[in-house]
C-alpha cells in the first residue's frame, strides 16, 4: 500500500498534471468565492475541457478545482452573510456575526485553516479506511438513511436559539415547504396551486438565499454604517482564529469525521453534513449562549465538515460508481470522457491513481488556505467600507445566485417572498436555521421512509444500524429535554435582542394559515403522497396555535404595560420600500433582461439610497456589467430570460 | 415623420435578423445553443457535450455550437422553453432526453406537445434489465429469470417510461415481483441492487456500459437479463446489435412460451409502443415548432453526415460505451408524430396502470 501511496504522490505532483492543478486551484477559489457558481456549476464547466487530457491531469484539474470551493465559499458567508456555495450554509451562523463585531480575520483565520485541516483529514481517514468504505456503503440503505435523517432533524434544538417551540415549527414548514411538486413517489403534483413554476418544488437556492441573505441587505440598508457594527479589533486577528481551533482541537476533530463519513453517506453527504457538525458543536458546548452571536465553535464545526467532506464523497463514487453528490456525479462523467470505469479496479489494479486523487485533495486544499490567508487583510476591508457600498454588489450576487439554479424569473419572486419571510422572522426573533434544515432534510427523509416500507414493510424497523441510530436520537432528544429543564428554559436572550411579540404574531400567523392550506390540500390525495406532509402539518399546526396564543398574550401584555416601544411603522415602511425596488429589478429583467436591469439598479441604488457621486455609481454599474458579461455570459453561459423590449 | 419610422422599421428588421435577402446559409456567423434539459455532467449532458464537439463543422456555414443547461421537472422546464419562448429561433437546438408519458399522460407541467417540434434526428439506446445472482434459485444464465421467486425492482417514479416499460414486461412474463419505484435517479436504483434493498431493475446501455457492467456483472453480483427488442425500418421486431450476448424480452417469452408465440392485449400494445418510441428515440434532437425548413433541413443533413464522422464515432463510442445510432429527422418524426395519434384505449389503460404502481 505505501508504494500506491508514495506512487500517487509522484502521479499527483508530475507535470503536467500538477500544472492543471494549480489552474483548478485558482478556478476553484473563484466559483466557490462566487455565489451561484458552486463547485458543481465548475465541475460541469471544466469537464468538456478534459477530453483532450491524459486521467491523472484530468483529475487533478477537476478535483483541484473542486477541493477548494468550501474553503473560499466561507468568503461571502463571513462577510456578507451570503452563502458562498450550499456547503456554507451553516458557516453565516456564527461567522457573519463574527464579521459584524469586528473580527473577520479572526473568522477567516478560523475558516480557512479549518478548510485545510478539514481536507487534509477527510484525505487521510478516507487513505485509511478503504477496507471499511464497503460495509459502511453497504450498510446505508433507505432505512438507515430515514434514521439519520430523523436524528439531524433532532439538531432543531440546537438551532432554535431563544425558542425550541418556534424552532420545531420553523423545521416543520421547511419539512411542509419542501414537498411542493411532483413527488418520486406517485404522480400526484403537490401544493403547486395551479403554477407550473412550483411543479419543480421551490428551488432551495432561491429559498436559501432570500431567507439568510436579503434580511441582511434590508439591515445593512436600513441601519446604514458599515457590516461591522465596530472598529476593527485588535483581539481578533488571524492568529486568533488559529489558535481558537488549537483551544477547540477535539471539537475540529469530531467535526472533520462526521463530515468525512457523513460524507461517504451516497447521496446525502454534502446536504446536511456541516449542520450535523454544527448541531454537534452547540449540542457538546457546555455554555452555549453565544451560539448564533459569532461563537468560534460554531464556525469551526461546519467549516472543517464541508472540507473533509470531499475526502468522504469522493471514496464511494471511485470505489463503487456510487456518487455521494452532485458534484461527483459529474466526476463519474469523467471517467467515462477518460474511457475508465469506476469500481473495485480503482482500489486493486489502479490504486496509484486512487491515491493521486487524495493527494490532489491534500495539496489543493493546503495551498488554497495559503493563498487566501494571504490575502485576509485587503478581504476583510469589506466590512468596514459604508453598506450602501456593499448592498448593490451582494444583490447583484444574491439576484445571479437565484437565477442561475433554475433560470426561471419565478426563482425571483420566491427570492423575494422568502426575503419578506425572512426578515419578518429576524425582527420577530424567529430561528431560520431550522426551516432550512427541515427544507433539506423533507425528500431525503420522505422518499427513504417510502421506499423502506415498499423494500422492507416493517422489518426495516429492526436493522442494527437503524436501532443504533434510534437509540442515539433519543439520548439526543433526553439530553436536549433534561438540559432545558433544568436550567428552565434555554438562556435568556439579552432584552434587545427578543423579537416584537407583534410582529411574530404575525409570522406565527402566516405559518398557521400555510400549515392549515397544506392540510387541506393535502388531505383527499393518495395516501402515498399526504401521508408525510400530513403527519408534518397537522402536529406543527397545534403547535403554531400554542405559538399564536403565547404571541397575542405577550403583544396584550406589552401594550397594557406601556413599557415596549411604539410599532415600528417607520422601519417597516422603509424596508416595504426597498422590497418594491427590488421588486423592480424583476420588471426591469422582465422588459430589458438582466445584463441591463442589475447594473441599471445598481446605478440607481447608490444614486437614490447611498447618496454617491455620480461618476461612482456609474464606473460601479459599469464594473458590474462587465462582471455578469464576464463571469455568467461568457464563461458560464447562463441563458438570460428572454425580455420582452431586447430580447 | 414618416421616414423616421421606415429608418425605425429598417433598423428593428436588421436587429430581428429579418434581412429580406435570404442567406443561402442560414447559420453562417450565427452561433447554435444546444439546450440540454438536464444538469450539466449527467449523461444527457455528456452525449450533448461529444455532439456538441463536432457538430458545428457538418452544418453549413460551420457556426459556434455551445451547450446549455436547463434542467427542472423532469425536463419539462426546457420543452416548455423551446415551444413557448423560443417559438421560432431556430439557433436553439434541443438535445433532450425526454418522457413521452408526459404527453401519454397529458401531465400538466407538459404545455406543447413533443409532436409540435421540428424533429432534426434521435438517438437510439436500447434498454436492459439485469437482475441479482442471488434472486432463489440462483439467476445464472438470462433464462433463469424465469424460474425466478418473488423478487423486487427498484425504479423510478411511477409515470416514467422505464418504470412502465419493467412493469408491463415483468408481468407478460408472468413474474412474482413487486415494484418499489420512487427513486430519485438511476444511480440510486443501481445502488439499491448493490445493498439488496431491491433485487431487479432496468438502465439503458449507457449507464450499463459505464458502471453497472464493470463493477456489479464483473463482481458477479448482478446478470443482465433481456434487453427490449428494437424495431427494425419494416416494424419487425429483434435484437439490438449493442446487447448480442443477452437475449431479447421476445426471446424470453418465447422460451417460456413456445417459439412461435407471441404476447398480445393492452399490456403488450403499450409496451410495444413505449418501446417503440424510446429505443429508437432515447434522445430528441429538434429545433422549436415555428424553425424554417431552411434550418430543419440544413440540421437534418448535420446530423446525418454526423454519423459517418470517424472522429465522432470514436469520440461517442469511447463515451458513452456504444457507438452512435442516430435516427434521421424524418424517422424520428414520425416516431414521435405517434404521440398525437394514440389509441385513447391505450392512454387510459396506462393511466391505470401508473394509478396501480402508485398504490400505497
Amino acid at each position: 500500500m505505501f508504494q500506491h501511496v508514495v506512487e500517487g504522490f509522484l502521479l499527483a505532483t508530475q507535470w503536467p498534471a500538477i500544472g492543471y492543478m494549480g489552474l483548478g486551484i485558482l478556478l476553484g477559489t473563484y466559483f466557490g468565492a462566487v455565489p451561484g457558481l458552486s463547485g458543481i456549476t465548475g465541475m460541469a464547466i471544466l469537464l468538456p475541457f478534459t477530453f483532450g487530457m491524459d486521467p491523472v491531469s484530468a483529475f487533478a484539474f477537476l478535483l483541484g478545482m473542486y477541493a477548494v470551493t468550501t474553503t473560499s465559499d466561507s468568503i461571502p458567508a463571513i462577510l456578507i452573510g451570503v452563502p458562498g456555495t450550499a456547503a456554507a450554509q451553516a458557516s453565516i451562523l456564527d461567522g457573519y456575526p463574527l464579521a459584524k463585531r469586528g473580527e473577520a480575520s479572526r473568522a477567516f483565520g478560523i475558516a480557512f485553516t479549518c478548510a485545510a485541516i478539514g481536507g487534509v483529514i477527510g484525505a487521510f481517514v478516507m487513505g485509511v479506511s478503504i477496507p471499511i468504505i464497503r460495509p459502511l456503503v453497504m450498510g446505508f440503505a433507505k432505512p438507515e438513511f430515514f434514521a439519520l435523517g430523523v436524528l439531524a432533524l433532532c439538531m432543531v434544538g440546537a438551532l432554535s436559539g431563544s425558542s425550541i417551540a418556534k424552532g420545531v415549527l420553523s423545521a416543520g414548514l421547511g419539512l411542509v415547504l419542501s414537498m411542493v411538486g411532483y413527488s418520486e413517489q406517485a404522480a400526484v403534483p403537490r401544493f403547486w396551486l395551479g403554477l407550473p413554476e412550483l411543479l419543480n418544488g421551490i428551488p432551495m437556492i432561491a429559498m436559501v438565499l432570500g431567507i439568510f441573505a436579503l434580511p441582511e441587505v434590508v439591515s445593512l440598508t436600513l441601519r446604514g454604517g458599515s457590516i461591522s457594527e465596530v472598529p476593527p479589533s485588535k483581539a481578533g486577528g488571524f492568529l486568533t482564529g488559529i489558535r481558537d481551533i488549537v483551544q477547540h482541537r477535539w471539537l475540529t476533530l469530531r467535526a472533520a469525521l462526521i463530515g468525512v463519513y457523513v460524507g461517504a453517506l451516497p447521496g446525502l453527504g454534502g446536504a446536511i453534513a456541516d449542520w450535523m457538525a454544527y448541531g454537534h458543536a452547540v449540542q457538546s458546548a457546555k455554555d452555549k449562549s453565544q451560539f448564533g452571536k459569532g461563537d468560534v465553535r460554531g464556525l469551526i464545526a461546519p467549516e472543517v465538515a464541508s472540507n473533509s467532506i470531499k475526502g468522504g464523497d469522493l471514496f464511494p463514487t471511485v470505489a463503487f460508481g456510487i456518487p455521494g453528490s452532485a458534484a461527483m456525479a459529474i466526476l463519474l462523467g469523467a471517467f467515462q470522457i477518460q474511457g475508465m470505469a469506476p469500481g473495485p479496479e480503482m482500489l486493486t489494479r489502479n490504486l496509484s491513481i486512487t491515491y493521486s486523487f487524495v493527494w490532489t485533495l491534500v495539496i489543493a486544499n493546503i495551498i488554497a488556505a495559503i493563498v487566501l490567508s494571504a490575502w485576509t487583510k485587503q478581504l476583510q476591508r469589506i466590512v468596514f467600507i459604508p453598506g450602501y457600498m456593499v448592498v448593490p454588489a451582494i444583490l447583484v450576487f444574491v439576484f445571479m445566485g437565484a437565477w442561475s439554479s433554475g433560470t426561471q424569473i419565478s426563482d425571483w419572486v420566491i427570492l423575494l417572498v422568502f426575503g419578506m419571510f425572512g426578515t419578518a422572522m429576524v425582527a420577530a426573533d424567529w430561528p431560520r436555521a431550522p426551516l432550512v434544515l427541515g427544507f433539506v432534510l423533507g425528500p431525503i427523509m420522505e422518499n427513504s421512509l417510502h421506499l423502506s416500507v415498499k423494500a422492507y414493510g416493517l422489518s426495516w424497523l429492526g436493522r442494527p444500524i437503524v436501532l443504533v441510530l434510534a437509540a442515539i436520537t433519543l439520548l439526543t432528544l433526553f439530553l436536549t429535554i433534561r438540559r432545558a429543564l433544568k436550567s428552565g428554559g434555554p438562556p435568556e436572550p439579552a432584552a434587545g435582542d427578543r423579537g416584537d411579540p407583534r410582529i411574530s404574531l404575525g409570522v406565527s400567523s402566516v405559518f398557521a394559515a400555510v400549515l392549515l392550506l397544506a392540510i387541506v390540500l393535502a388531505w383527499h390525495w393518495p395516501p402515498a403522497v399526504s401521508r408525510f406532509p400530513l403527519a408534518i402539518a397537522i402536529p406543527t399546526f397545534v403547535v403554531t396555535l400554542i405559538v399564536i396564543f403565547q404571541d397575542a398574550r405577550a403583544a396584550l401584555r406589552r401594550g397594557r404595560s406601556g413599557g415596549g416601544e411604539p410599532f415600528p411603522f417607520a422601519t417597516l415602511g422603509r424596508g416595504a420600500m426597498l422590497y418594491v425596488w427590488l421588486a423592480g429589478i424583476i420588471l426591469g429583467t422582465v422588459l430589458v433582461g438582466q445584463l441591463i436591469a442589475l447594473p441599471v439598479f445598481v446605478l440607481l441604488f447608490l444614486l437614490v439610497w447611498g447618496s454617491v457621486r455620480w461618476w461612482v455609481a456609474a464606473l460601479y454599474a459599469i464594473g458590474c456589467a462587465l462582471f455578469l458579461y464576464v463571469t455568467f455570459d461568457q464563461i458560464v453561459h447562463t441563458i438570460w430570460y428572454p425580455a420582452l423590449l431586447l430580447g | 415623420m414618416r421616414s423616421s419610422i421606415a429608418a425605425c422599421a429598417v433598423l428593428l428588421a436588421g436587429a430581428f435578423g429579418f434581412s429580406g435577402a435570404a442567406s443561402a446559409q442560414f447559420y453562417a456567423d450565427k452561433t447554435v445553443t444546444m439546450l440540454v434539459n438536464y444538469p450539466a455532467g449527467g449523461p444527457s449532458d455528456i452525449e450533448a457535450r461529444v455532439v456538441a464537439r463536432f457538430l458545428g463543422d457538418h452544418i453549413p456555414g460551420k457556426p459556434t455550437v455551445i451547450v446549455k443547461n436547463m434542467p427542472g421537472a423532469g425536463g419539462l422546464i426546457a420543452t416548455n422553453y423551446m415551444g413557448e419562448i423560443v417559438p421560432d429561433d431556430a439557433t436553439q437546438l434541443a438535445f433532450f432526453t425526454w418522457n413521452p408519458m408526459t404527453q401519454l399522460l397529458s401531465d400538466p407541467g407538459l404545455r406543447v406537445g413533443y409532436d409540435k417540434f421540428q424533429m432534426v434526428a434521435g438517438f437510439e439506446q436500447p434498454a436492459i434489465v439485469y437482475v441479482r445472482k442471488d434472486v432463489a434459485p440462483g439467476m445464472e444464465k438470462p433464462q433463469d429469470l424465469l424460474k425466478a421467486g418473488s423478487f423486487k425492482v427498484g425504479a423510478l417514479a411511477p409515470n416514467t417510461h422505464t418504470t412502465l416499460r419493467v412493469g408491463l414486461a415483468l408481468d407478460l412474463l408472468g413474474l412474482d415481483f413487486e415494484m418499489v419505484s420512487g427513486y430519485r435517479g438511476l444511480k440510486d436504483v443501481e445502488t439499491a441492487v448493490l445493498q439488496n434493498e431491491v433485487q431487479a431493475a432496468a438502465s439503458s446501455i449507457a449507464g450499463y456500459r459505464g458502471s453497472i457492467e464493470p463493477t456489479m456483472v464483473k463482481d458477479g453480483v448482478v446478470i443482465p437479463a433481456f434487453h427490449f427488442d428494437v424495431e427494425d425500418a419494416n416494424g419487425k421486431l429483434g435484437p439490438s446489435p449493442a446487447f448480442s450476448e443477452v437475449p431479447t424480452f421476445l426471446q424470453l417469452y418465447r422460451e417460456k412460451n413456445g417459439s412461435d408465440a407471441m404476447p398480445s392485449g393492452e399490456k403488450w400494445e403499450s409496451l410495444r409502443l413505449i418501446s417503440s418510441i424510446m429505443d429508437s428515440v432515447y434522445r430528441t434532437v429538434f429545433l422549436p415548432p415555428k424553425a424554417s425548413s431552411e434550418a430543419v433541413a440544413d440540421m437534418r443533413k448535420a446530423f446525418e453526415e454526423l454519423q459517418s464522422d470517424q472522429a465522432f464515432v470514436e469520440a461517442y463510442t469511447k463515451t458513452v460505451g456504444t457507438p452512435p445510432g442516430i435516427v434521421s429527422g424524418a424517422q424520428a418524426e414520425k416516431v414521435v408524430r405517434q404521440l398525437g395519434t394514440v389509441d385513447p384505449a391505450v392512454s387510459r389503460f396506462l393511466a391505470g396502470y401508473v394509478q396501480e404502481l402508485s398504490k400505497n
